[in-house]
């Protein structure tokens, strides 16, 4: 069986759309985000990963309900629950066996931003699959910064909590969160660690999505290039039942097939001038560097 | 594979007593001249020559002012004799030295050739009948360089001297010329650009420019400079470099040297190098070996020898401080010497004498500078 791809990113990077379209590679078989590394258990997981008012381990319950039941329904979605709980036992490396063994002989691919929230989480995984490939997904800091700054506000908000003092650091996580990957890469064998930035790739994908199959030792023709340009056609990119609605990007969910011509002029961002989530800071020299070392303006 | 045996040279032949550091190397005539920096950015560069290949006793034939080093050599024809020129870095200015018996050395331009900003000279090169110059105000490593101007004369004697191309090729973010190769295609020029990467630029027969390689070779700032240039069987041999940078582990670095290859058709490789996705494709190293060949400490390619039969030692020599002032020299560690007699598609490492700061290919093998406490010395290094 192929070894499986991890995709990581800190999040807000491209990874819903990036993830799913290699994931649609016809020797591919991608994931929504699983967050099954969270811990040493698929129970541990789910508890770590379990917030209020949410349904817990949408992405994980959709797979189950996909491969075991067949389709992803209120019913099966409950299936599937039942299913996991049965299996709290099994560790992140059980459960992508058994994945595994229900795609056959596809590369999978996961993509949790879970995967890079530390250390350990990363460490978990190297260790369960330590001949495993990684692509570190990269985003301009700043409209990625800014994305998440927005998001977390609006949560914020919407607790009634906003404007209390909480400042996310959402430089930092851009910035350790690449860190940590890059340092994970020097510990890997030659070529088993790449690094890609998403607007490149989302602007030539004729040019970039067949260096990752050449990579990944899997078909590069016009065919399966096709398939990649079709995130849409996933069987997770779209709004799931409501017990099972996300595990991807909301708003990927909602319009997962590529606009071409706007991705075509996507532009870049600039590492000068203030913060757009703090008028009065810059990027550190620190964020500065590492963006320097991406290709990132 | 053939074993490789790095040997020093007699030690009549090979030793410059005291703490000068070889930075340069030429063969004139009947001698080898070396060139020196000294440990600390006040002390003085000095010219050493000594009897090559007969060998014989080193002496100094020169030594410059307080604050300055000698950076590079270049043999050229000067109204039909060959002259060997210096170049150095000083704080009044660069200055343009030539001797033409090798012996008595002086200035033949105004300091930094006419140029208040030219602290650094060197490198050198020869190319369409022209001494060509690389100039700017600290040595191309030095995060604080900044000039890139390229001049040349036909007769530097005249002290007329002409800009090349324009200041860093056009581009601000080009700190300083790294390193200058005349081909048969043309003279080619190597950039440091700490932000951007690398650029390799190649003049055609009519004065004009062409960018061969940008953005460190799609490796940004992990690849600031072009360290070394070589000529192979038909391609353009590169080899990389960075400074050391207190900083270095924690973000961007290490930023590990890679070897690249360049064909005339302006395709290019990694011999040894990061893969990497890249405008030009998906790029593995031939060689299968990791940037710096697996030595993950900021270093450079000093030197790429190439002998017969597609033989080439890369040397890669470790920087473990920064550099201390504009023309004292980083703090070194260890070189290694990677060996390949198939043109770079596998290498064995070789022993190294210890760090190896300048590197030349002779009729008689490698010559390879090396620093060292108690003094300077001078290996030989089988080529083929």
């Amino acid at each position: 069986m192929p070894e499986p791809l991890f995709l990581l990113s800190p999040g807000r990077s491209f990874s819903s759309v990036v993830s799913t379209m290699i994931g649609e590679h016809p020797q591919c078989y991608g994931l929504p985000e699983l967050k099954i590394f969270s811990a040493d258990t698929i129970g541990a997981s789910w508890e770590k990963e379990s917030r209020p008012g949410s349904w817990p381990m949408q992405g994980l319950k959709r797979t189950v309900a996909e491969l075991q039941f067949g389709e992803q329904t209120d019913k099966t979605v409950d299936a599937a629950e039942a299913w996991i709980r049965e299996r709290f036992d099994w560790s992140g490396r059980q459960m992508m066996d058994w994945f595994q063994e229900q795609v056959g002989d596809r590369i999978l691919l996961d993509k949790s931003p879970a995967n890079t929230e530390n250390g350990a989480n990363l460490g978990r995984i190297v260790k369960a699959f330590p001949r495993a490939n990684f692509l570190l997904l990269l985003r301009h800091p700043r409209p990625r910064g800014k994305s998440q700054y927005s998001t977390i506000s609006k949560v914020l908000d919407k607790n009634g909590i906003g404007g209390m003092g909480f400042e996310p650091d959402v430089e930092w996580k851009w910035t350790g969160t690449n860190i940590m990957a890059r340092q994970l890469g020097q510990d890997l064998a030659l070529g088993q660690f790449m690094h890609i930035k998403g607007e490149d790739l989302l602007r030539e994908m004729d040019l970039y999505l067949p260096q990752i199959c050449q990579w990944l030792g899997i078909r590069d023709d016009a065919e399966a290039i096709e398939a990649m340009r079709h995130p849409e056609r996933s069987p997770y990119a779209t709004l799931g039942p409501v017990k099972a609605q996300h595990g991807n990007n909301g708003k990927f969910l909602k319009g997962p097939a590529l606009d071409f011509e706007r991705l075509a002029t996507m532009p870049e961002a600039s590492r000068d001038g203030p913060l757009d989530w703090d008028e009065t800071a810059e990027f550190t020299p620190q964020t500065r560097r590492l963006a320097h070392a991406f290709g990132y303006r | 594979m053939t074993l490789v045996e790095t040997r020093p040279a007699p030690a009549a032949l090979a030793t410059l007593p005291g703490p000068d550091k070889p930075v340069a190397l030429v063969r004139f005539g009947d001698a080898l001249y070396v060139g020196t920096a000294a440990p600390d950015p006040m002390g003085r560069g000095r010219i050493w020559r000594m009897p090559w290949p007969a060998g014989g006793a080193a002496e100094i034939v020169y030594e410059g002012a307080d604050g300055s080093a000698v950076t590079d050599f270049a043999v050229f024809e000067s109204q039909g004799t060959p002259v060997l020129y210096a170049a150095t870095a000083a704080l009044g200015g660069g200055l343009l030295l030539a001797s033409r018996d090798g012996r008595g050395f002086g200035p033949v331009a105004p300091a930094g050739l006419g140029q208040s900003g030219n602290l650094w000279l060197g490198p050198l090169a020869i190319a369409g009948g022209r001494l060509v110059v690389a100039a700017g105000s600290a040595a191309p490593l030095d995060p604080e360089a900044s000039g890139a101007r390229l001049l040349a004369s036909p007769d530097p004697e005249s002290a007329v001297w002409t800009a090349l191309a324009e200041p860093g090729f056009g581009d601000a973010e080009n700190s300083a010329i790294a390193a200058l190769l005349a081909t048969g295609a043309g003279l080619v020029a190597a950039t440091a650009n700490p932000l951007r990467g690398f650029q390799l630029w190649q003049m055609d027969p009519g004065g004009g420019w062409t960018r061969r390689l940008t953005d460190g070779a799609a490796r940004f700032s992990m690849n600031p400079a072009a360290t070394a240039l070589s000529a192979g069987e038909g391609e353009l041999l590169i080899g990389t470099g960075a400074p050391a940078r207190p900083e270095a582990e924690d973000a961007a670095g290490p930023a590990a040297p890679e070897v690249i290859a360049l064909d005339d058709g302006g395709a290019w490789e990694t011999l040894v190098g990061e893969p990497r996705f890249s405008p030009e494709g998906f790029k593995v190293p031939f060689a299968l070996q990791a940037a710096g060949f697996g030595q993950r400490e900021t270093a450079c390619v000093t030197a790429i020898l190439t002998g017969p039969g597609g033989a080439l030692t890369v040397v890669v020599t470790a920087v473990t401080g920064a550099t201390p002032g504009p023309f004292g020299q980083p703090g070194l560690g260890a070189s290694r010497l990677w060996r390949s007699l198939d043109g770079g598609e596998s290498f064995a490492e070789v022993p190294a004498p210890g760090p190896v700061l300048a590197a030349l290919a002779t009729p008689e093998g490698g010559v390879l500078a090396v620093a060292g406490d108690a003094g300077a010395a001078l290996h030989l290094h089988a080529l083929a």
